[in-house]
C-alpha cells in the first residue's frame, strides 16, 4: 500500500496510506497529477495546520476511507443536522478550539464529510439555545447598542417563547 | 358556510369553578377532505358533534377522512418535494379545527377514532374572536400536546386521550395536527370531547395559582450582562465558513441567533442564507410582524422558494396585506410559492404574483379559498410547470385561461373543484396547450365525461399520473380506458375510484399496455371480475398499491390470496365495520 | 489557557511574520519547480508548484494559534478577524498562485496523456486572478481543443491572441480547430442527407433533430 508523507506546521510527519489522504481533495488533486510516480519521499507541508489537528484529521481519515463518495448535488441533500454517525459524533466530543480547528483544517484540506460533520456539530450547539445563551456556549459579547439589540429582537419577536 | 351543530355540554359547578363537558360544535377549517364540497360523505364537519360511529371500527360514509394516507402520494409523479433547508422534525400532513360553543381552560381533550387510529401527532388550542368574518388578527396558539408518530399497532376504535399540558387561557378552538404516513389506510375521526374548567369570580383556587406561578418560571429569564472569559472561536473564522454553519441551521434557530452580536445578526440577515422559505412548519407562531421585518430588512431579497402554508388563522386582513408586500417587494426572483390551508384573503397577493413572479414554475393554492375574482390574474404567469387548486373556488374562464398561458404545465391538480361547471372544456383546452402533462388530478370532477377523457388521450400522451376518482360520469362503455392507456403508455399511476361502470375489458387493457404502472385503484367496481385483476398483477410487474375496496366480484379470499402470490404489491382491501 | 491578553501591535506582527514566512518558503517551491521544469523533470516541478500552493492557500486567515488568546469579540463589524495582510504580500501571494497554476498547466500538458480538464481547471483559476493572462487564455484552448469544445477554444485562443496576433502556437490550434468544426459540419451534412434520401425512399423516419446516436 503506497505511503505519502504529511508535515504540520510544527514539523511532524505523518506517514500516512494514500487511500486515507485521499480523502482530502486537495491531496487527491495533487496525487492525480503527479500519476503513479512515488513523490520521491519528500514530505508535504502543510503549514495550516499543526500536529495535533492533523492527527485528529488523519484519524477520521482513517475512520471513513471507505466511504462512498459524498453526493455531489447540493440540491437533493436533506438539510439535517441529526445524521451524523456514531463515530462522528464521538470524534467530535472535543473542546470548541479543537473544533474550530478542525473546521478550519477540514477545509484548507478540502475534507467535505469532515468539515460538513464540525460543521454540523457547531450548529447543533447553537439550535435551541436562546440569545444568551448562545453568547454563553461561544463565549461572546453582546456588542449591540441598546437600540440595535431592542430593533433585532422586535424583529425577531415571533420566535420568542411566550 | 358548515351548518353549526349545536352539541349539548354539561356542566358541573364545584366552589366557583365550573367543569364543563362539551363535543366540538362546528369544525372551522381543515386542510383537506375526501368527500365532495358539498356532501356529508366523507368529508371534515362529520368531527363536529357527538360520535356516530363509535364503538364502531370501520370505512364509514359519516366519519371525519382526510384525503391522503400512506406514503403512495409521496411516490407518485406528482410528489413535491420539500425545500431543502426544511426543518427535517416537522411531520404535519394535514390539520383542523373544530370550535366548542363554551370557551374552557383544557384540561382533557378526547379524539374518537374509528378507522386506522394514532394518525394524530400534534393538539393546539387557541382562543379566536367568535365573529371572524370581520378582520382576525395575529392567533396565539397554544401547544397543548406532540409527540412523534407511532407504528400502527391498533386496528380497532378507540378513544384517544393524550396528557395535555396545562394552561391557564381559556380556548375555543381546537387545533388537530394530522399524520398518516405510516397508515395502512385512510384514518378516521369521528368526534372531538373537550373537557375543561371555567372560573367565575376573581377567586382562584389553590391549585390554579400554583399552576400561574409554575408559568411564570417558565418564562424566558434574561439574566445580568456577564463579561465571559475564554475565547469567542467564530472569531477564527473567515465568513464563508461562519455562512456554512448558518445555512445548517433551522428558521427559527437563525432567528434567534441574530439576537446575540452583531457579527451573527449580520450572517443571519444575509440574503444569501435563505433562498428558500419554509414557514409552514412554523404556522402556529408566524406573526405579521415577521413578514414585515423579513421585507424591511431584505433578508429575503433572493427568495427562490417560499411557503406559507397553514399560517394566520382566519380572515387575517393584516397578514394578507403583509405577504403582498413581501412578494411585491422581494420576489422577483420566487420559482415555487406555497399557500396551503390558508383563509386569509388571497386577491392582492394573486395580483402581485402576477406583477413579479415572472419566473414563478410552481404555484400551490391549495385549500386556501379566500379568492375573489383575482384568479384571471395568473394567466400573466406563462412558466408554470405545476398548479395546485385542489379545493379551489376557480372559474372556467380563468382556468382555461392559464391553462392556455403555461404550456409548459406538468402538474395541475383540480381535485375537488367544485366550481368549475365543464371539466370536459377543461381536458380540450389542455389537449391543445399542455403537452407535457405528466399528471392529472381530477378528483371528483362530476362534469368530466369520457369526451373530455378523449381528448387527453389524444393529445397528452406523456401523462404518467391520472386521478380520475369519484368522476361518475365517465361511462367506461365507451372504451375510453382502453384508449386512454393505449395512448399514454407512460402511465405509473392511474386511479378509477369508484367509477362503478370499469368493466374487465379495462382491466385487460391496462394489464397489457401499462408495463410502468405502480398505482392502481379500482375502489367500487362491480362489473369487475379477479380473473381481470390476476391477470393485471401478473402482467403489470412494478405494480406496488392496488385499491380493491368495496369491489363486489372480489372476495377477502380472492386478496388474501394475491397477497401471498404477489408480496410486492400492497393490496389495499377496506370494509365498513 | 493563558490569561486574556489585549490585541495590540505585538499580537499582529506575529502572525504577520508566520504568513510572511509561508510567502518566503511559496516562493522558494516555486522557483526549485522552475528549476525542475528546465530540466525537464516535469513529475518533480508539479509536486514542487502543489507545495508552493498548500504555503500561501488560507495564509491570509491563518488562526494565531496560542498566541491571541483572549481576543474577545470588541471590533465590530470586522469581516476577517485573524491575520491582515499588507498590499505587498497581498500581491506577492496573488502572482505565486497565478504563476503555479500557469506552470502546473504547462506541466500536465507534457503528460503523455494529459488531463485536459484538470489543464482547463488550473487556466481557470489564473483567468480568476487575472482575465487577461495571455497563457492561461491560450492553454484553456488547447485543452478544450483535445476536449473536442472546437468554438469555446477558437474564442479562448482568440483572446490570447489579442497582445500577440501572429504568435505561431496560437494560429496552430486556431487552424486545426477551423479544420475540426468543418470536419463535424460535413460529417453531420452526410447524416441529413442520408436521413432525406431515406424519406425520398418513401421509409417512414421521424426526424429527431437532437438525435444523439
Amino acid at each position: 500500500m503506497p505511503n505519502i508523507k504529511l508535515q504540520s506546521s510544527d514539523g511532524e510527519v505523518f506517514d500516512v496510506d494514500v487511500d486515507v489522504a485521499k480523502q482530502s481533495i486537495t491531496i487527491k488533486t495533487m496525487l492525480e497529477d503527479l500519476g503513479m510516480d512515488e513523490d520521491d519521499d519528500e514530505a508535504i507541508p502543510l503549514p495550516n495546520v499543526n500536529s495535533a489537528i492533523l492527527g485528529k484529521v488523519l484519524e477520521w481519515c482513517q475512520f471513513h476511507k471507505d466511504d462512498p463518495p459524498p453526493p455531489e448535488d447540493e440540491e437533493n441533500r436533506e438539510k439535517r443536522t441529526d445524521d451524523l454517525c456514531g463515530f462522528d459524533i464521538d470524534f467530535l466530543k472535543v473542546d470548541q478550539g479543537t473544533l474550530f480547528e478542525l473546521i478550519l483544517a477540514a477545509n484548507y484540506l478540502d475534507i467535505k464529510g469532515l468539515l460538513d460533520a464540525s460543521c454540523k456539530t457547531v450548529a447543533n450547539m447553537i439550535k435551541g439555545k436562546t440569545p444568551e445563551e448562545i453568547r454563553k456556549t461561544f463565549n461572546i459579547k453582546n456588542d449591540f447598542t441598546p437600540a440595535e439589540e431592542e430593533q433585532v429582537r422586535k424583529e425577531n419577536s415571533w420566535c420568542e417563547e411566550k | 358556510m358548515l351548518p353549526r351543530i349545536v352539541a349539548k355540554a354539561t356542566v358541573k359547578w364545584e366552589k366557583k369553578r365550573a367543569t364543563i363537558n362539551q363535543f366540538a360544535c362546528e369544525v372551522k377549517s381543515f386542510s383537506s377532505q375526501y368527500g365532495s364540497e358539498k356532501s356529508l360523505a366523507y368529508v371534515a364537519s362529520n368531527l363536529a358533534g357527538h360520535p356516530t360511529v363509535y364503538p364502531n371500527y370501520g370505512d364509514v360514509t359519516h366519519a371525519c377522512v382526510f384525503r391522503t394516507y400512506g406514503p403512495w402520494w409521496d411516490m407518485a409523479p406528482s410528489a413535491v418535494k420539500k425545500f431543502s433547508n426544511s426543518p427535517a422534525d416537522f411531520h404535519g400532513q394535514d390539520f383542523i379545527d373544530i370550535g366548542i360553543e363554551n370557551a374552557v381552560v383544557p384540561q382533557k381533550i378526547l379524539i374518537y377514532e374509528t378507522f386506522h387510529p394514532q394518525s394524530i401527532i400534534q393538539i393546539f388550542g387557541a382562543m379566536i374572536p367568535y365573529d371572524t368574518s370581520g378582520n382576525c388578527g395575529d392567533v396565539r396558539w397554544y401547544e397543548l400536546w406532540s409527540a412523534d408518530p407511532e407504528q400502527e399497532s391498533r386496528f380497532k376504535a378507540i378513544v384517544f386521550e393524550p396528557e395535555i399540558k396545562k394552561i391557564s387561557v381559556a380556548v375555543n378552538t381546537i387545533r388537530l395536527i394530522v399524520y398518516s404516513k405510516h397508515l395502512e389506510y385512510y384514518t378516521e375521526l369521528d368526534a372531538v370531547e373537550v373537557i375543561g374548567t371555567i372560573e367565575d369570580g376573581t377567586d382562584l383556587d389553590e391549585e390554579y395559582m400554583k399552576r400561574l406561578q409554575q408559568l411564570d418560571l417558565n418564562k424566558e429569564t434574561e439574566p445580568e450582562e456577564v463579561e465571559y472569559s475564554g475565547r469567542n472561536y467564530f472569531e477564527t473564522l473567515p465568513h464563508e465558513l461562519i455562512s456554512l454553519i448558518f445555512s445548517k441551521l433551522d428558521f427559527i434557530d437563525v432567528c434567534r441567533a441574530a439576537r446575540t452580536c452583531t457579527l451573527f445578526r449580520d450572517h443571519c440577515y444575509d440574503p444569501l442564507l435563505l433562498p428558500e422559505l419554509d414557514l409552514q412548519p412554523y404556522w402556529n407562531k408566524v406573526t405579521t410582524q415577521l413578514l414585515d421585518s423579513l421585507r424591511e430588512t431584505s433578508r429575503v431579497s433572493q427568495l427562490q422558494k417560499l411557503s406559507v402554508s397553514w399560517c394566520a388563522y382566519g380572515n387575517n386582513i393584516g397578514f394578507a396585506k403583509a405577504l403582498a408586500k413581501l412578494i411585491s417587494e422581494c420576489g422577483n426572483e420566487l420559482q415555487v410559492v406555497r399557500i396551503e390551508g390558508c383563509s386569509f384573503p388571497l386577491d392582492d397577493t394573486l395580483l402581485q404574483i402576477a406583477a413579479n413572479c415572472e419566473h414563478i414554475q410552481e404555484l400551490n393554492l391549495s385549500s386556501s379559498q379566500n379568492v375573489n375574482k383575482s384568479y384571471m390574474c395568473i394567466s400573466h404567469l406563462n412558466c408554470l410547470t405545476r398548479l395546485d387548486l385542489y379545493r379551489s373556488c376557480i372559474d372556467d374562464t380563468s382556468l382555461i385561461e392559464i391553462i392556455q398561458a403555461n404550456p409548459g404545465l406538468e402538474h395541475l391538480n383540480l381535485g375537488n373543484v367544485q366550481t368549475v361547471k365543464d371539466f370536459d372544456g377543461i381536458a380540450s383546452a389542455l389537449g391543445k396547450n399542455c403537452k407535457h402533462l405528466k399528471s392529472l388530478n381530477l378528483w371528483r370532477a362530476k362534469s368530466f365525461t369520457a369526451e373530455g377523457l378523449d381528448s387527453l388521450s389524444q393529445n397528452c400522451q406523456q401523462l404518467e399520473e391520472l386521478d380520475l376518482g369519484w368522476c361518475s360520469n365517465i361511462q367506461a362503455q365507451s372504451n375510453c380506458f382502453v384508449t386512454l392507456v393505449q395512448s399514454c403508455q407512460k402511465l405509473k399511476k392511474l386511479f378509477l375510484t369508484s367509477i362503478r361502470t370499469t368493466r374487465d375489458a379495462d382491466i385487460h387493457a391496462v394489464a397489457s399496455v401499462c408495463k410502468d404502472l405502480e398505482q392502481f385503484d379500482i375502489l367500487g367496481t362491480n362489473c369487475v371480475s379477479p380473473s381481470s385483476v390476476q391477470k393485471l398483477l401478473s402482467l403489470c410487474g412494478k405494480l406496488h398499491f392496488l385499491d380493491v375496496s368495496f369491489c363486489s366480484q372480489i372476495s377477502d379470499e380472492d386478496v388474501q390470496l394475491w397477497r401471498s402470490t404477489h408480496r410486492h404489491v400492497n393490496i389495499k382491501k377496506s370494509h365498513t365495520t | 489557557m493563558a490569561e486574556a491578553a489585549p490585541l495590540d501591535d505585538g499580537d499582529l506582527s506575529k502572525k504577520q511574520a508566520i504568513a510572511l514566512k509561508r510567502i518566503d518558503q511559496g516562493e522558494i517551491y516555486k522557483q526549485e519547480g522552475n528549476m525542475c521544469y528546465r530540466e525537464k523533470n516535469y513529475k518533480k516541478a508539479i509536486g514542487k508548484y502543489h507545495r508552493a500552493l498548500l504555503q500561501v492557500k488560507d495564509v491570509d486567515r491563518q488562526d494565531g494559534q496560542q498566541m491571541l488568546k483572549g481576543m474577545m469579540g470588541g471590533v465590530s463589524g470586522v469581516e476577517d478577524r485573524s491575520c491582515q495582510l499588507t498590499a505587498t504580500m497581498a500581491e506577492r501571494v496573488k502572482e505565486l498562485e497565478m504563476s503555479c497554476y500557469n506552470n502546473l498547466a504547462a506541466c500536465l500538458l507534457h503528460d503523455t496523456n494529459p488531463n485536459y480538464e484538470r489543464v482547463k481547471e488550473y487556466c481557470q483559476n489564473v483567468l480568476k486572478l487575472d482575465e487577461q493572462n495571455r497563457k492561461a487564455w491560450y492553454r484553456q484552448g488547447v485543452a478544450l481543443y483535445h476536449l473536442k469544445d472546437y468554438e469555446e477554444a477558437q474564442d479562448c485562443l482568440n483572446r490570447a491572441r489579442k497582445k500577440v496576433p501572429k504568435d505561431p502556437d496560437i494560429l496552430r490550434y486556431l487552424n486545426l480547430c477551423k479544420e475540426a468544426l468543418s470536419k463535424q459540419l460535413q460529417a453531420e451534412k452526410h447524416r441529413y442527407q442520408g436521413m432525406f434520401q431515406k424519406m425520398a425512399e418513401g421509409e417512414e423516419e421521424v426526424i429527431e433533430m437532437d438525435d444523439d446516436k
